[in-house]
């Protein structure tokens, strides 16, 4: 899949008469591209625009500007019904274990869904071995196609849900913070199994996250969002170690050092002051500015380019990109 | 706050236009006659004729339609098919009974019911709450014409201490013998509906931070609850409140029928009986406008009672 | 509980249970107190009140499912469709609100007037007078259900709009909707008989509650029992839809509770 200048703005309605009176930019210019067998991680805090551009990308939104190239097809203006054979081939995983699940519906159900709506749920229990299939793939048992999500942790219904994605044996899964909600040890266990099936299957995954180290583990390459823009983009390695954009480098300063006696030159934490400024109104320039130690007055006038000014083989939307090798590692 | 009542007004004429299209399109859809009213048994065709040109029927129904908005608008909703006199008129003749008759009730039903809810709510599962409850579930179940022959059945045929009939009176107060009955089936019936929301809200009121804060601090409990719950518990009544005299005219038209009380709930009634157009439409757009002025007002009364809600 | 089984048994069988013809007249015998030959009496007519308050049922009860089960389902199909396609939502709640500016009962003697009483007007236009409230109730609950992860997954997973009607909507607002259909059978009946005891429901001869309290009022002087039980019988009945509503209500409520 190849994403290019995907833009994305919502309409504020004031009023009862409904006049839009400003417009928000939640997704602007946003490129890039997923290679089958791999993922690619779109890191970036809440409001970043990161799960806009996964309901996008799966045309749950409707597109603004720019385009979705899918298996050579164009799916930026594809209607409702024309997109429907393409959805077999892309699948989505929710954040919210809770919501994600009819409370309704039993396991079997949820799970043989998809397939009922494509009419692949074959008769004669074949359905039924499949749903069984599907639920030891992820690691839960075939008994327990009976129940009802509430009788089941965050984690498990979170393989339920990674289940119900994979039955029509999709060949991209976008996960919109797929183990943002889940305890700590329970993430690892989700992102392990996720792994698994990628190399099992070759799968494509777009895994969206706002934790860098969780979303390191996961990808091959990383996006960095801010304000629904990129704002540094690269091989995971690349954006972990050899952060160039000032943002990047307070994401990565966040993470605890696991072994504080390895003290790097970015030992010392950033941390960013000021909010993140209203989507409806951004900042001028570069919109990162208003928080930024680094800001110049360029930096108000123009908006910096998504390229690779330092040569190192990765791009970084900054006027003042500096190689900064990260003290981060594991 | 002016805005927003400017807004609400300009709402309401278009909201009373489309309404009274619809009514209209209602009248001209039924298959009824309203000139067979005045006609006797055995008429000609020429009479027939005569009555429709003289009520304005024979008009294409747009034009019609149009002549009536047309003079709506200045005020003058024509003149009624049956009572001899204009629209307006009757409609203010027959207000003022009704008005009465609503304002005593309301009295009626709130003292019952504010205090009915606020102690089983205080008292929450004791048997006083449990038999309250239980009273509320019968009041909902009681058919309030039913209600009002029982009360005829017992106070005017057998013990003969009230009157059945009429206001009892000429001058511009209805006697109280004869408000009594209408007035207690009337309260009453909304008594349950009140309770159960007093009841409902004051509960949820108990429960917030603030009244607990007072209750820490040492406040006795009977002003808490007077001072602090009640306040906030009062606001989703005045909703409930505002809403059911939305639907006065409903619960008038069955009271005043049986009790032969002259007021709007019978003018709706006889007009509807009688297929008097102009009174029928009359009285939906005058009904239509109250219950949105007192829709209005009820929004308004809630910057009052709790100052958080602003209006822009 | 078993009041409302008992009583819709009745309904059903009444030929079986009811003694005598509803409709037959015994003039000589009009007007009788209660006696072990005629449990509540005899009308103006000489007919057995028993049997015409056992047939009253039938008219009442069947009145009040057909009629619920318009309103649920109008008021269902709005509200989905009114919270679901946005386009829709202007309108349609713009025809909710002319109708809120309108008293409903003077609204249901209009339509009734104007067209002609008849069981089947009675039914109709009672729900086209009271259908708004559960359009409400199913457009609020919708509004919040279709932001449900669950939902968005089975757009994404190529659902058609009919399906997740179906499979995911209705289900989740079911519970909602019983309580309301058990609440507004009691509350029709009340209309229903409202409207026959004015003269606008089911017509004459055939028996209704309310048709006979209007009956009983001319004999109020003397005949007591014609106003007593068949309003009796409308008390009970719609207390037991009541109880049966509010139970289920607050059995919705716990388990809501212990679901969260």
């Amino acid at each position: 899949m190849t994403v290019k200048d995907l833009t994305k703005t919502f309409p504020v309605r004031k009023g009862v008469l409904g006049r839009a009176a400003a417009v928000i930019q939640a997704v602007t210019d946003v490129s890039f591209s997923i290679f089958p067998g791999q993922t690619l991680g779109l890191v970036g805090e809440s409001g970043s625009g990161k799960s806009t551009t996964a309901l996008c990308v799966t045309r749950l939104l409707d597109v603004t500007a720019g385009s979705i190239v899918f298996d050579g097809q164009e799916l930026a203006d594809l209607s409702r019904r024309n997109m429907r054979p393409i959805r077999r081939n892309m699948q989505m995983v929710f954040q919210d274990p809770y919501s994600s699940l009819d409370p309704r519906m039993t396991v079997k159900e949820i799970i043989a869904e998809p397939l009922r709506v494509y009419g692949a749920y074959g008769g004669g229990g074949q359905g039924e071995r499949k749903v069984h299939e599907l639920l030891e793939k992820v690691g839960m048992n075939a008994s327990d196609a009976d129940r009802f999500p509430h009788e089941f942790s965050g984690g498990q219904r979170q393989r339920i849900s990674i289940a119900r994605a994979l039955a029509l044996e999709p060949r991209l899964l976008v996960l919109d913070e797929p183990v943002s909600a889940l305890d700590v040890s329970v993430q690892a266990q989700v992102t392990n199994l996720l792994r698994d099936l990628q190399d099992a299957m070759g799968l494509a995954y777009l895994f969206i996250g706002h934790d860098l180290a969780v979303v390191h583990h996961v990808s091959d390459w990383i996006a960095v969002m801010y304000l629904g823009r990129i704002v540094e983009y690269g091989s995971a390695d690349q954006i972990f170690s050899e952060p160039t954009h000032p943002y990047t480098q307070a994401l990565l300063s966040a993470i605890p050092n696991a072994d504080p006696t390895k003290a790097g030159d970015l030992d010392e934490k950033i941390i960013l002051t000021g909010e993140v400024p209203d989507p409806a109104d951004p900042p001028s320039g570069c919109r990162f500015r208003t928080r930024c130690w680094k800001a110049e007055p360029i930096c108000a006038e123009v908006s910096p380019e998504l390229v690779d000014n330092l040569g190192i083989g990765h791009p970084s939307a900054c006027h003042f990109p500096e190689l900064r090798a990260s003290g981060a590692h594991q | 706050m002016t805005r927003f009542i400017v807004h609400r007004i300009a709402q309401i004429i278009p909201l009373l236009i489309l309404l009274s299209v619809f009514i209209f399109t209602m009248m001209h859809l039924a298959p009824g006659s309203p000139e067979s009213f005045y006609l006797t048994d055995h008429y000609t065709d020429e009479q027939a004729e005569a009555v429709r040109e003289q009520l304005g029927l024979n008009e294409p129904p747009v034009r019609q339609y149009l002549t009536w908005l047309g003079a709506a608008l200045r005020g003058d909703f024509g003149q009624t098919f049956t009572y001899g006199a204009t629209v307006t008129d009757v409609i203010l003749a027959r207000l003022w009974p009704t008005v009465q008759l609503q304002l005593l009730a309301l009295a009626v039903s709130i003292v019952i019911a504010v205090p009915a809810g606020v102690v089983s709510a205080l008292r929450r599962n004791s048997r006083l709450d449990h038999s309250i409850t239980t009273a509320t579930l019968f009041g909902l179940s009681m058919p309030d014409f039913w209600f009002a022959l029982l009360l005829m059945l017992t106070f005017s045929v057998h013990l003969g201490w009230l009157p059945a009939f009429g206001t009892g009176s000429d001058g511009l107060f209805a006697a109280p013998v004869n408000l009594v009955m209408p007035v207690a089936v009337l309260g009453l019936s909304a008594v349950p509906w009140y309770a159960r929301v007093v009841r409902s809200s004051m509960l949820d009121a108990l429960s917030e931070d603030y009244i607990l804060t007072a209750a820490a601090k040492g406040l006795k409990p009977s002003r808490i609850t007077i001072q602090h719950a009640l306040r906030i518990a009062i606001l989703p009544l005045v909703t409930v409140i505002g809403l059911s005299m939305a639907r006065v005219l409903s619960g008038v038209i069955v009271v005043e029928t049986i009790f032969v009380w002259p007021g709007l709930g019978q003018l709706a009634w006889e007009g509807v009986i009688r297929q008097d157009y102009p009174v029928i439409l009359g009285l939906t757009i005058f009904t239509a406008a109250f219950v949105m002025i007192f829709s209005l007002i009820v929004d308004i009364l809630y910057t009052y009672i709790d100052p958080r809600i602003r209006y822009v | 509980m078993a009041f409302l089984t008992l009583l819709i048994v009745v309904a059903i069988f009444a030929p079986l249970v009811a003694p005598y013809d509803p409709v037959g007249q015994d003039l000589p015998r009009r007007l009788e107190p209660p006696s072990r030959e005629f449990l509540l009496g005899t009308d103006a007519f000489g007919r057995d009140s028993f049997s015409r308050v056992i047939f009253g049922a039938r008219v009442s009860l069947l009145v009040a499912f057909a009629t619920v089960a318009l309103i649920i389902l109008i008021g269902t199909t709005v509200g989905i469709l009114a919270a679901y396609y946005r386009w829709l939502d202007g309108p349609l709640m713009r025809i909710v609100d002319l109708l809120m500016a309108m008293p409903p009962l003077f609204l249901l003697i209009m339509l009734v007037a104007l067209f002609g009483a008849s069981t089947g007007h009675t039914v109709l236009f009672i729900a086209l007078s009271y259908w708004r409230t559960t359009a409400r109730y199913v457009r609020g609950q919708v509004l919040s259900l279709k932001h449900r992860d669950y939902v968005k997954a089975a757009l994404a997973s190529g659902a058609s709009d009919v399906r997740i009607f179906v499979r995911h909507i209705i289900p989740n607002i079911s519970d909602g909707l019983i309580v309301i259909a058990t609440l507004s059978i009691s509350f029709v009946i009340l209309l229903e008989t409202a409207l026959s005891y004015l003269g606008l429901g089911a017509q004459p001869p055939t028996p209704s509650w309310g048709g006979m309290l209007a009956d009983g009022r001319q004999y109020l002087q003397i005949s007591w029992w014609l106003t007593a039980f068949p309003g009796l019988a409308i008390f009970l009945t719609v207390m037991a839809f009541n109880f049966v509503g509010d139970g289920l209500r607050d059995a919705f409520d716990s388990r809501s509770a212990k679901a969260v």
